[in-house]
């Protein structure tokens, strides 16, 4: 196993800047997620990690060699495609000892070591089929079962669960966890999805057109997102946002409501002399309750609004108001008795407000 | 109502499509049948009785054909002819289509276009020149003579099918052979190559028939009776003796069955290969 350094990476095709000037180290054995909408550059930079792309600027380090010109079968990595890209006129074996062939690595150490991944992944009885004999989730495994069986230095996943149904990715999701802590491998994974990247990383890294926006640890990117962008794309439901007022009594005021702030906020108002000024409050949906299940309930401390859709999920409900042409989520108690069209007093915890510079979209606190 | 009225329309569509083919495969099989029944048949037997079927079945047209005709001799010229290009056209078309296929290369689609105007050289335009070269190089006459033309005037057709082909190929799995340790040669043997299958018995057929049924070239290439193909020794063997034409159809007969044994045994191929090629190319 090895790390990888991105140095000042950065690519253009054409004129468009794809990656701009990535500067991270992923570490030996960490599992780090790439993670960003569609066109933000996650997949670019895989792929120059794997050299199947040129990089513009910048260097690659795998290990202690920059590879920025060794050809992808030089790198020591393995990669898991998001359409598993199987060699289709190859048996499941086959396809698992290609890679140990090529490297003329003796016979019986390819039965051994195909054997022991095919067991690992329990696709044992599958070894003579061709992959169109394969369910999806089949495919998935030989696939990774290809990459595993090389026993390389980095693994690079390029969104290897967006093919699967639900149910099997949150199953194959936490096998690749579960691979993880078994291999000890060093994990480059790139997903759209910031669920797979909460559940799976040690580090997140959020992109979006081609820069990197944050670097960090699930919960701590969840607690504490840098900017505005980061904080509506980590979290499902998305954090509500709504422009706010900081009053000279260092309350947020709005249209429809007027709240509070605890000291630690105060101070934030302080240190960047914001009072007077419009700023943009953050707040999780999970951090807002129906008003009925909580006893501390002050209008300093309520936000009251229409119930536009009320979704029960069982464990809780999901309920979305119309707070003065802004739609916000609120995850409440499931005996809570919301009504489509009628008003609601929705509880917020001012301790797990975020507020956000309206200009730049940094975070204040 | 509206339903049912669907599913009759449909069933109608389906009926028209196949009294259609039917009537193509009758057209088609028809002449085939007429030579193949009336080679069986004595001269007296045919002029009296041409389409229906024979009242003695000999054999003995066959072996006039055989004997007279040299069959054998420009049987095997065929053969070694056909399958020698054949086998050269999936070679070089395989290999010249992959770079225009797969990889960002200056100028690919150029060399495309002028691969597919070869398509448009009808060979009566290019007869003059082609003879002058020949004899100039000394291949006047010979096999490799026609082997070398026909590599050339197949060619285009042998990288359309191929191009379209391997570009239906997802890139990623020419990408993990590369991660896998494949070099770009390797990639091409052991991935490419065995995935273009059905293009490989597409190109086969195609060739095949086309220069198993060529008239053109070895008529104004060859002169010899021993280089001759098989068809024009079916021209000749019309020409050198009086023409008895159940001696003639059994000539016939017996040329069309090589071409009748590789489709049945590539046919599976065909369909898949002229599909892939044509919708994802």
């Amino acid at each position: 196993m090895a790390r990888v350094v991105l140095k000042d990476l950065l690519k253009k095709f054409d004129e468009v800047i794809a990656v701009n000037k990535i500067n991270t180290v992923i570490e030996d054995q960490e599992f780090v997620v790439l993670v960003g909408p569609s066109g933000c550059g996650k997949t670019t930079t895989l792929r120059m990690i794997a050299g199947l792309e040129e990089i513009t600027e910048g260097e690659i380090y795998i290990g202690d060699r920059k590879v920025n010109d060794v050809p992808p079968k030089d790198r020591d990595i393995a990669m898991v495609f998001q359409n598993y890209a199987l060699y289709p006129h190859m048996n499941v074996y086959d396809n698992m000892a290609f890679g140990l062939k090529l490297r003329k690595t003796p016979r019986l150490e390819i039965e051994k070591r195909v054997n022991e991944t095919a067991k690992i992944l329990a696709i044992g009885e599958l070894l003579k089929r061709k992959p169109k004999q394969l369910s999806g989730g089949q495919r998935q495994r030989v696939a990774l079962g290809r990459a595993i069986v090389r026993n390389p230095k980095v693994f690079l996943m390029d969104e290897p669960l967006s093919n699967l149904d639900a149910k099997l990715r949150v199953q194959m999701r936490t096998e690749i966890a579960k691979l993880h802590k078994r291999l000890n491998a060093t994990i480059v994974y790139v997903t759209h999805d910031q669920t797979e990247a909460m559940t799976m990383a040690d580090r997140i890294i959020i992109m979006k057109d081609g820069l990197v926006q944050q670097i960090g640890k699930p919960q701590d990117v969840y607690d504490h997102p840098v900017n505005i962008f980061v904080a509506g794309f980590i979290g499902s439901p998305a954090m509500n946002f709504l422009d706010v007022t900081v009053t000279d009594k260092d309350t947020l005021k709005h249209k429809n409501f007027e709240i509070d702030t605890p000291e630690k906020i105060k101070k934030v108002i302080k240190d960047n002399n914001i009072a007077g000024k419009e700023v943009v409050m953050g707040i999780r949906p999970e951090d807002l309750e129906d008003s009925a299940f909580v006893s501390d309930v002050k209008s300093s401390n309520t936000i009251r609004a229409n119930v536009e859709v009320t979704e029960p999920m069982g464990s809780e409900i999901y309920i979305y108001l119309d707070v003065d042409g802004v739609l916000v989520t609120a995850r409440v108690n499931p005996r809570s008795q919301a009504k489509f069209g009628e008003p609601l007093s929705l509880f917020v915890d001012l301790d797990k407000i975020h507020l956000f510079n309206k200009e730049t979209e940094l975070a204040l606190i | 109502m509206k339903e049912g009225r669907l599913i009759k329309k449909f069933d109608l569509n389906k009926l028209l499509i196949y009294f259609l083919l039917i009537i193509t495969a009758i057209l088609i099989i028809l002449p085939i049948l007429f030579i193949f029944i009336n080679s069986f048949k004595g001269i007296v037997d045919f002029t009296k009785n041409v389409f229906g079927l024979p009242h003695e079945i000999q054999f003995g047209n066959y072996s006039v054909a055989w004997e007279q005709g040299n069959f054998f001799r420009l049987i095997s010229n065929s053969l070694i002819i056909t399958i020698i290009s054949v086998a050269a056209l999936i070679f070089l078309g395989a290999l010249a289509s992959y770079p225009i296929a797969r990889k960002k290369l200056f100028g690919g689609n150029f060399i495309y276009v002028l691969f597919l105007s070869g398509l448009m050289i009808p060979p009566q335009v290019i007869a003059i020149p082609l003879f002058i070269l020949e004899k100039k190089l000394g291949l006047l006459n010979t096999l490799p003579g026609l082997i070398f033309v026909y590599i050339a005037a197949q060619l285009p057709i042998t990288v359309f099918i191929f191009v379209g082909f391997m570009r239906g190929i997802p890139v990623e799995i020419e990408e993990a052979s590369h991660i896998d340790g494949c070099s770009n040669i390797g990639t091409f043997w052991r991935i490419i190559f065995p995935l273009v299958k059905p293009a490989i018995a597409t190109v086969s057929i195609l060739g095949s028939l086309n220069i198993w049924n060529d008239f053109f070239y070895p008529l104004i290439l060859i002169n010899t009776k021993e280089n001759m193909t098989v068809t024009l020794g079916l021209f000749a063997f019309r020409s050198f003796f009086r023409v008895t034409f159940t001696n003639l159809f059994a000539y016939m007969s017996s040329m069309i069955i090589p071409m009748i044994i590789l489709y049945l045994v590539l046919q599976k191929f065909i369909i898949k290969g002229m599909t892939a090629g044509a919708v994802k190319g």
